[in-house]
C-alpha cells in the first residue's frame, strides 16, 4: 500500500507544481518539500485540499501540518506525509 | 625587420564579446553573435527586404555591441556630461589601451611613457558624435528651410520653437566640439596616459589595423619608441554606410556571413574595437612580461595601378604575403593557422584563395596534413577597419593557446579551397604543433593588402570574475536556431536577437547542459535551477505587463500596521524605481489592500510628497481598531463564508486567490471562525495586526481619512490602474477616485478576482513590484493559464524572466558600482511625440536711448510698455531640460551631506546634493525666460519634495506655466515654487533691526561653525561672515555674497539652521522643506558683497521649526522670507556625534569585554536614510537595497553594529580616526583586515564582537536559563557548532567553560549578552 500512496501522492504534487520540471523529476521518500520542490506555502494548502479530496477526511494533512513547527515544516520530506497518509488509512481500516 | 615584436597586452570589444576573455571564449565555443540592428542605430523604417532605392536597406543583420559600449567615464577623469558628447570610438579606445596596458601588468607599473607611442587603424566615417552634430546643425536647418516653404503660415518663432526642440531631441552636447576631432582616437589616450611618443590615426580601409601595426612595429624597430599601442576601430553603423553597402550590392541577400563556402553571398557588417600592447621582444624578456605571441614579420602592399574598386587583384595580396614572410626570415609553408580576411563575398573568397595558393603551394600529398584556415567574420561580422586588429587577436590567443578555432556557417566549401593546402576548421581542435606559426590577412578597398606572420609563446592563468555578473543571455527566432555553446563566458554574455529566449544564471556547464534539454523540448521553463527559456516570450507575443505593489499581507512581520505599512510603500517605490531605471514600463498598475496606493502613486495620480505626507501622517493607531483582529486561511472564498455564517462583526477582508483568503472580525467571532476552519481541515491563523481595514468595521474610523483623501491632491493616471475594489480600471472623475479610496478601506480587496480580470484583458506577466507573496497569489489564481509572476524583489531573478518574456532590460543596473556609462551609439530618429503648441515671440527689446537726457524718461516708459506687450506675448508654458551635475554646478562639491575620509574616490558615498535655495534659483532663472525684460519680485509656495543627488548627471526637467504675471514652475518631481514678475522692483521696506528676545551673543565664531561641523558645507557655501547676537525667537548675522548657486539664501538658511541646533538637545538636524514666501526687492547682490540677516522664529515643535528672514543692506531689505520651514530629523547626542564627526564616533556603545552594544530606536525613514548612508559605501548601499524591505533596518543594525566593532577594536589598538565606510565587511570578515566580527541581534538590540581569531557573541532576553543559553550560542558561533550539541562544563559566576572556550555573561538591562573571551 505504501508504494502506491507515494504515487498517488506524487502525482498530486506534480498536478499542484504544474510545471515542467516536475514532471521529469523522480519524486521519493528523501524528496524534501522545500529544498527540491520549492513548495510555497499555497501550494502546501492545494496539496491539502487535494490530499483531502483523494483521501477523505481521515487525512487531515493541514491539521498535521499545523502542529508542526516551522523548521520541522521546512525539512519535511515525501516520506513522512507518505508515512502520515499510511498511518490514517491503516487506523481508518482498523476502525 | 630588424627585430621581433612582442605581443605582451591585448583588449577587444566586440559584437558578443565584452572583453578579451568573452572574445577568445566566444571564438572557441563558436558564438555567432551577429542579430538584427538595433533600432537606435537605424530606424527600422529604412528596412525594405525588395529594396533597390539608396535609402532603403535590404538586409539587417549584422555585428553590434550597442549593450556593450560602456565608458568609465570617471575612472578616466573625463566628465560625464563631456563622455555623452564625445565620439564613442575615442572614450573606447581610451578604455581599451588602458585594459591593454593593465593587461600587460602596467596598470600601476612604471613604464617609459616617454618612448610610448599609439596607431590606430580608423576609417573616416561619421560616428555617433558626428552624426549628432549633423543633424544639430544641418539637420535642423534643413527641417525649418523645407517647413518655411511648404507651410508658409508658420512664424519665424514658431520655426525657431520646432528647430530647439528637434535640437533638444537630437542631444548635441556644445561643450563636445574637441570630442570630434577624429585624430583624437589616439592623441586622446597619449593624453590621458601621458604617452610622448607617436600618437595618430591610419585610414586604410579595411587593412587599417594591420597596417597600423606595421607601422607599430617599424617604430619599434628603428629604435624611436620602447612601447607601442596598435589597434583599430569601428564603430559605425550609420544609414549613409548601410546605403554605400547595399548600393554595391556587397551585403549579404540570404542575411547569412558565409565566408569560404559555395554559397557566400555577401558581407555583414560588425563592429568593434581592439588594441594590443608591443614592445621588442629582446626588452619584454628581459623584464619579463608575459608574451602572448611574437610578431616575426609584417607586409604592405598596394595593388598598384591595375588595382579596381570592387575587384581584388591576387598580384597585391601575394606581394604584400610574401614580404611578410621574407621579413620573418620563415619558409610559408611552415604556417599552422591562417586568419583569412574572408568576407564572403563572391569574388573576395576566390582572390583571397588563389594568394592562399600562390604563396602557400598545393594542396599536400595524400599523407601530408591540411593547414587550417579561418575567418572570425563568420561569427561577429565584418568589423572593417577594425577587422585585421580581430583577426591577430583571434591569431596571437590561438597560437598562444595551441588552439586551432573553428570557422561558422560553412558547411559547402568553394571549390577553391580544394586547390589550396588548407582545410576550414568546423569545431575547435588543439593545435599539434611545436612551434605555432599564425598568419593574419586584411585587404582594404582600393588595393591596400596587409599581412602579419607571428608565432604563439606558450603560458598563464586569469582571475575570477564578479559572480554576480555571471547572466548568460540567447536569442533567437526559434528554439532549433537558439545554438548553445558548451561553455558560456565568466561574465555577463548576451548573444543573437529575437522572440525565442533563454537566460541562464551562474551557467555552469552542467547548467548549461540542462538548458539545452530545455531548449530542445521546446516548452516554457520560468526560473528554476535559475534557468528561464521561452520560446515565445509572453510580451513578445503581445501579453501585457503589469506591475503588482503589495500591501500588508499574511507574510508581513509584527509591527503596528502603520509602521509596516510605511515600510511597504517605502520599498515598493524602490522597487518601482530599480524596474523602470531597468527600462521596464507597466502596461497596466494594480496595488493589494495598501499597495494600491503605490499603484496611484506609479501611475501619477499623487505625488511622490503626497504620498510622503501620507507615510508621515501614519502613526501608530491611525489603522488601528481595538478588538478586530485578522485570521488567514488556507481556503477560498466559499468555505470561508461558511465558516463564519452567523457570526456577529466579521467579514471577508481579503480574497487572495483560490487557496487564500483573510477574514477580518471582532475577537470572538474570529475565534469561533479559527475554531470552524480547523475543524474542517484547512490550515488558519491569526495575524499580528488589530485593525480592521477593508471591512464595514472600520466605518467608524473612516471619517478622518475621508478628509484626507477630499483634500488630496490628485492628477489623472498616466498608465492604467486597476481597482481591487471594483475588479474594473480606475474612474477617469477625480472626485470619484476620492470616494473609491475611502470604499477601499471599507470593501474587501478582491485580489483573485482582480488577477481574472486583468488576465482576461490580456495581461500575461505580473510583476510584484516590492516584498510579499503576491507572486504566489497570482500563481494560485492563474494556475493552468499562460502567465508569468515575477518577483522584483529578487532583481537578477526578475530582470532574466522580464528578459525571457520579451521585455528588454538594462542589466547594467544591476551592478551599478562598477558605474560604466552607457554610450549612445546610434542617432535615432527624432519623434515629436505631440503637435508643438506654437504661440507669438517674444519682439526684439525695446532699442537704446540715443536720445540726450532728457527724452530719457520717455523712452523708459516705451521701453516699459514694450516688455509688457513682450509679456503679454510671450508663450505661456515653456519645457527645459536642465543636466544638473558637478560638472554644470562644480561648487555641489562643497554641499556634500557626508564627509568622506580626504581623496574618498567615491562621489555618491559623498552625497552631493542640490541646495534648496540653488533649485529657487534655478526656478526663477528658467520662469524668467517666459516673462523677458521683467523682473521677479516674488517666489511664493516653495516646496522641496526630494533631494536632487548630482554624484551621476541629472536631467532635470523645468516645466513653467505663466498665469499672467505668475509663473509656476517645477522640477519634475524635485521642487515646485510659483515665480511672481513685474516690470520693476516694488520700493524697498526698512531692514528688520528690531531687538530680539534676551538677546547674548553666539556661543561659536563663524570659523568654528564650519569647522567643528555645525555646518556640513564647504569653502563655496561657507558664507556667514558674522553671527549672533542670539536669543529665543531668534538669531542675527552678516552673510557674504558667495559666487555658488544660491549661496546667499543657503547662508541665510545657515544661521537658521544654527539656531535650531543650539536651542535642541535632540533632533538637531534640520533641513528646508518649504518656504511659504520671497520677496525680492532688487537685483542679486554681487560675490564679495555683506548682508545683514535676521532670523525669526514663528513656530517651533517637535517635528519642524518655521522662522521670518530679512535680508537687508544698508538699513532697507532686500528680501524679505515668510515661513520657511526646516523639518527636523531624529538625532540623539551620540547620532549627532556620528553625524558630524564620524571618524572619532561610535553610534554603538562600547562595553568592558570589548563588545558593542547598539540599541537601534531610529524609526523614521529620514533617519534611517542617514544612518545608512553614513555606515555603507556604494557596494554595501547594494546590498542594502537587495535586502527584504522589511529586514533591511535589522541588516542595517547590524552592520552598523559591526562596523563600530571593529573600528573599536582598532582604536583601541591604537589607531587613528577611521570612518565607517573604510570598513567593508564580507559577511563575518573584514575585508583587506586580518580580523572577524561576531554579530548577534534581538529585537532593536545588535551587540558586536570583533578580534583575530573567531569571536561568539549573543544576546537573549532575561530569563530562566537565558545565561547559559546565551553562553552556549555565543560558543556555538565561535566553534561554527550546533549550540544544541554543546554543553557548559564548567563556571564560575558570570564566566562559563563552553567546549574549551571561556564565554563571559553579563546582564544588561532586560537582557543577557554572552561574549567568548580571547584566549590570551
Amino acid at each position: 500500500m505504501r508504494e502506491q500512496v507515494l504515487r498517488r501522492l506524487a502525482a498530486l504534487i506534480r498536478d499542484v507544481i504544474g510545471e515542467d520540471w516536475v514532471a521529469e523529476m523522480e519524486i521519493g521518500d528523501q524528496t524534501s518539500f522545500n529544498q527540491d520542490l520549492e513548495l510555497e506555502s499555497i501550494e502546501f494548502v492545494a496539496l491539502a485540499e487535494r490530499l483531502q479530496a483523494e483521501f477523505g477526511q481521515h487525512v487531515d494533512f493541514a491539521g498535521w501540518l499545523a502542529g508542526k513547527e516551522l523548521a520541522e515544516i521546512v525539512q519535511l520530506r515525501v516520506g513522512a506525509v507518505v508515512d502520515y497518509i499510511v498511518t490514517c488509512l491503516s487506523s481508518k481500516s482498523a476502525a | 625587420m630588424t627585430s621581433d615584436v612582442a605581443i605582451i597586452g591585448m583588449a577587444c570589444l566586440f559584437p558578443g564579446a565584452p572583453d578579451l576573455e568573452s572574445f577568445w571564449h566566444n571564438v572557441c565555443a563558436g558564438v555567432d553573435a551577429i542579430g538584427d540592428v538595433p533600432p537606435a542605430r537605424w530606424d527600422p523604417a529604412f528596412y525594405d527586404p525588395a529594396a533597390t532605392a539608396a535609402d532603403r536597406f535590404y538586409c539587417r543583420r549584422g555585428g553590434f555591441v550597442d549593450e556593450l559600449a560602456r565608458f568609465d567615464a570617471a575612472g578616466h577623469g573625463v566628465m560625464p556630461v563631456a563622455a555623452r558628447g564625445a565620439e564613442p570610438d575615442q572614450l573606447l579606445t581610451l578604455e581599451l589601451a588602458t585594459r591593454a596596458l593593465a593587461d600587460a601588468g602596467y596598470a600601476d607599473r612604471p613604464f617609459a611613457r616617454a618612448r610610448t607611442g599609439i596607431v590606430i587603424g580608423r576609417g573616416n566615417y561619421a560616428g555617433a558624435g558626428r552624426a549628432r552634430l549633423e543633424q544639430h546643425v544641418r539637420g535642423a536647418e534643413q527641417l525649418v528651410v523645407a517647413l518655411r516653404g511648404l507651410v508658409p503660415s508658420l512664424s519665424e518663432a514658431e520655426l525657431a520653437r520646432v528647430k530647439a526642440e528637434l535640437q533638444a531631441q537630437v542631444g548635441y552636447v556644445p561643450d563636445a566640439a574637441i570630442g570630434l576631432v577624429p585624430n583624437l582616437t589616439a592623441s586622446r589616450v597619449a593624453n590621458r596616459l601621458d604617452l610622448q611618443g607617436p600618437a595618430f590615426t591610419v585610414d586604410a580601409a579595411c587593412a587599417s589595423a594591420l597596417v597600423a601595426v606595421d607601422q607599430a612595429c617599424a617604430e619599434l624597430g628603428a629604435g624611436r619608441s620602447d612601447f607601442m599601442l596598435a589597434g583599430g576601430v569601428h564603430l559605425c553603423h550609420d544609414e549613409a554606410f548601410w546605403s554605400v553597402f547595399c548600393q554595391l550590392g556587397a551585403l549579404s541577400r540570404a542575411q547569412q556571413i558565409r565566408p569560404f563556402d559555395r554559397r557566400a553571398d555577401g558581407i555583414l557588417i560588425g563592429e568593434g574595437l581592439g588594441v594590443v600592447l608591443l614592445r621588442r621582444r629582446a626588452d619584454a624578456e628581459r623584464d619579463g612580461d608575459r608574451i602572448y605571441a611574437v610578431i616575426r614579420g609584417t607586409g604592405v602592399a598596394s595593388d598598384g595601378r591595375d588595382s579596381s574598386l570592387m575587384n581584388p587583384r591576387v598580384e597585391g595580396q601575394v606581394l604584400a604575403l610574401e614580404r611578410a614572410w621574407a621579413a620573418a626570415g620563415l619558409d610559408p609553408a611552415s604556417v599552422g593557422l591562417v586568419e583569412a580576411h574572408g568576407t564572403g563575398t563572391p569574388a573576395g573568397d576566390a582572390a583571397e584563395l588563389e594568394t592562399l595558393r600562390r604563396v602557400f603551394g598545393p594542396p599536400p600529398d595524400r599523407d601530408g596534413e591540411r593547414v587550417g584556415l579561418g575567418t572570425v567574420k563568420s561569427m561577429i561580422g565584418h568589423a572593417m577597419p577594425a577587422a585585421g586588429i580581430a583577426g591577430l587577436i583571434k591569431a596571437a590567443l590561438a597560437a598562444h593557446h595551441g588552439v586551432l578555432p573553428p570557422t561558422l556557417h560553412c558547411e559547402e566549401p568553394h571549390d577553391a579551397v580544394e586547390r589550396t593546402r588548407f582545410r576550414l576548421i568546423a569545431r575547435a581542435e588543439e593545435w599539434r604543433q611545436a612551434e605555432r606559426r599564425a598568419a593574419v590577412n586584411a585587404f582594404g578597398f582600393g588595393g591596400i593588402n596587409a599581412h602579419v606572420v607571428l608565432v604563439g609563446v606558450a603560458a598563464p592563468s586569469k582571475p575570477a570574475p564578479r559572480a554576480e555578473e555571471r547572466i548568460f543571455l540567447a536569442a533567437a527566432a526559434s528554439p532549433a536556431e537558439l545554438a548553445l555553446p558548451a561553455s558560456a563566458p565568466d561574465r555577463f554574455a548576451k548573444l543573437g536577437s529575437g522572440p525565442c529566449r533563454l537566460a541562464v544564471l551562474d551557467p555552469t556547464p552542467a547548467r548549461l547542459e540542462r538548458a539545452r534539454a530545455i531548449v530542445a523540448k521546446g516548452r516554457p521553463w520560468r526560473g528554476r535551477d535559475g534557468i528561464w527559456f521561452s520560446p515565445r516570450g509572453l510580451i513578445a507575443d503581445g501579453g501585457k505587463l503589469a506591475f503588482a505593489f503589495p500591501g500588508v499581507d499574511a507574510t508581513s512581520v509584527a509591527g503596528t500596521i502603520e509602521e509596516t505599512g510605511a515600510g511597504i510603500v517605502e520599498a515598493n517605490r524602490r522597487a518601482e524605481r530599480a524596474l523602470r531605471a531597468a527600462g521596464v514600463e507597466p502596461d497596466v498598475l494594480l496595488g493589494h489592500s495598501i499597495g494600491e496606493w503605490s499603484a496611484m502613486h506609479a501611475a501619477g495620480m499623487i505625488r511622490d510628497e503626497v504620498l510622503d505626507g501620507f507615510i508621515a501622517r501614519a502613526r501608530p493607531g491611525a489603522l488601528a481598531v481595538p478588538g478586530v483582529v485578522f485570521v488567514a486561511a488556507g481556503c477560498g472564498r466559499a468555505v470561508a463564508e461558511e465558516a463564519m455564517a452567523g457570526l456577529p462583526d466579521i467579514a471577508l477582508s481579503h480574497d487572495n486567490c483560490p487557496h487564500q483568503v483573510v477574514l477580518c472580525g471582532v475577537e470572538a467571532s474570529a475565534e469561533a471562525a479559527l475554531a470552524r476552519l480547523r475543524a474542517r481541515g484547512v490550515l488558519a491563523q491569526r495575524l499580528p495586526f488589530q485593525s480592521g481595514f477593508h471591512t464595514p468595521l472600520f466605518a467608524g474610523h473612516v471619517a478622518v481619512h475621508r478628509d484626507n483623501f477630499a483634500t488630496l491632491p490628485l492628477a489623472p493616471a498616466r498608465v492604467p490602474l486597476w481597482s481591487a475594489t471594483t475588479c474594473a480600471p480606475y474612474p477617469a472623475d477625480l472626485d470619484v477616485v476620492r470616494a473609491l479610496a475611502v470604499e477601499h478601506l471599507l470593501a474587501p480587496v478582491r485580489f483573485r478576482e482582480l488577477v481574472l480580470a486583468l488576465h482576461d484583458a490580456g495581461v500575461r506577466v505580473f510583476v510584484q513590484a516590492g516584498a510579499g507573496s503576491l507572486v504566489q497569489l497570482v500563481e494560485d489564481t492563474l494556475r493552468g493559464r499562460p502567465h508569468a509572476a515575477i518577483a522584483a524583489s529578487e532583481p537578477r531573478r526578475a530582470l532574466a524572466a522580464l528578459w525571457v518574456e520579451g521585455q528588454e532590460v538594462d542589466f547594467a543596473t544591476l551592478w551599478p558600482a562598477r558605474a560604466a556609462l552607457p554610450l549612445d551609439l546610434g542617432v535615432p530618429l527624432v519623434r515629436f511625440g505631440s503637435a508643438l503648441a506654437v504661440a507669438p515671440p517674444a519682439p526684439a527689446p525695446a532699442p537704446p536711448g540715443r536720445l540726450a537726457s532728457a527724452f530719457a524718461g520717455t523712452l523708459d516708459a516705451i521701453a516699459r510698455a514694450q516688455t509688457e506687450v513682450a509679456a503679454a506675448l510671450a508663450p505661456s508654458t515653456r519645457t527645459s531640460l536642465r543636466t544638473l551635475s558637478l560638472a554644470t554646478m562644480p561648487e555641489l562639491i562643497d554641499h556634500t551631506f557626508f564627509r568622506q575620509p580626504e581623496g574618498w574616490s567615491v562621489l555618491s558615498d559623498r552625497h552631493p546634493v542640490v541646495p534648496m535655495t540653488a533649485l529657487i534659483a534655478l526656478m526663477i532663472e528658467e520662469a524668467g525666460k517666459l516673462a523677458p525684460g521683467r523682473v521677479a519680485v516674488a517666489v511664493e509656495d516653495v516646496r522641496a519634495f526630494r533631494w536632487l543627488v548630482a554624484a551621476t548627471p541629472v536631467a532635470a526637467r523645468f516645466v513653467c506655466r505663466r498665469d499672467g504675471d505668475r509663473v509656476a514652475v517645477q522640477i519634475d518631481g524635485y521642487a515646485e515654487a510659483t515665480v511672481r514678475f513685474a516690470a520693476a522692483y516694488p520700493p524697498a521696506p526698512s531692514d528688520d533691526t528690531a531687538p530680539l528676545a534676551g538677546a547674548t551673543p553666539a556661543p561659536h565664531t563663524p570659523e568654528q561653525i564650519y569647522a567643528d561641523r555645525w555646518m556640513f558645507h564647504g569653502p563655496a557655501y561657507r558664507g556667514i561672515a558674522a553671527v549672533g547676537p542670539m536669543g529665543a525667537d531668534g538669531i542675527r548675522g552678516t552673510l557674504e555674497t558667495g559666487a555658488a548657486t544660491g549661496a546667499l539664501l543657503d547662508n541665510a538658511g545657515q544661521l537658521f539652521g544654527y539656531w535650531v541646533m543650539l536651542a535642541n538637545a535632540i533632533d538637531r538636524m534640520a533641513m528646508p522643506v518649504a518656504i511659504a514666501r520671497l520677496e525680492l526687492y532688487g537685483p542679486h547682490p554681487a560675490p564679495g558683497e555683506r548682508l545683514a540677516c535676521t532670523v525669526r522664529v514663528r513656530r517651533h515643535d517637535e517635528r519642524a521649526v518655521v522662522a521670518d528672514l530679512t535680508l537687508g543692506r544698508a538699513g532697507r531689505a532686500w528680501c524679505r522670507i515668510a515661513g520657511w520651514e526646516d523639518r527636523r530629523f531624529t538625532t540623539d547626542e551620540r547620532f549627532w556625534n556620528v553625524l558630524t564627526f564620524p571618524e572619532r564616533n561610535l553610534l554603538a556603545e562600547p562595553r568592558a569585554g570589548g563588545w558593542v552594544w547598539l540599541s537601534d530606536g531610529y524609526r523614521a525613514a529620514a533617519t534611517r536614510e542617514q544612518l545608512m548612508r553614513r555606515y555603507l559605501g556604494e557596494r554595501e548601499r547594494a546590498a542594502y537595497e537587495a535586502q527584504p524591505p522589511l529586514a533591511q533596518r535589522a541588516w542595517l543594525s547590524g552592520r552598523v553594529a559591526a562596523k563600530d566593532a571593529v573600528r573599536d577594536l582598532l582604536w583601541r589598538g591604537g589607531a587613528g580616526p577611521l570612518f565607517p565606510i573604510e570598513i567593508e565587511l564580507d559577511g563575518e570578515t573584514v575585508v583587506g583586515r586580518d580580523l572577524r566580527v561576531a554579530l548577534a541581534q534581538q529585537g532593536e538590540i545588535a551587540v558586536a564582537l570583533a578580534a583575530r581569531g573567531r569571536p561568539g557573541i549573543a544576546v537573549e532576553e532575561d530569563g530562566d536559563g537565558a545565561r547559559v543559553r546565551a553562553a552556549l550560542a555565543a560558543a556555538g558561533q565561535a566553534r561554527g557548532a550546533d549550540p544544541r550539541r554543546l554543553r557548559v562544563a564548567d563556571r564560575t559566576d558570570e564566566r562559563l567553560l563552553v567546549d574549551g572556550l571561556w564565554v563571559d555573561t553579563r546582564r544588561h538591562g532586560r537582557h543577557v549578552v554572552a561574549w567568548t573571551v580571547s584566549e590570551t
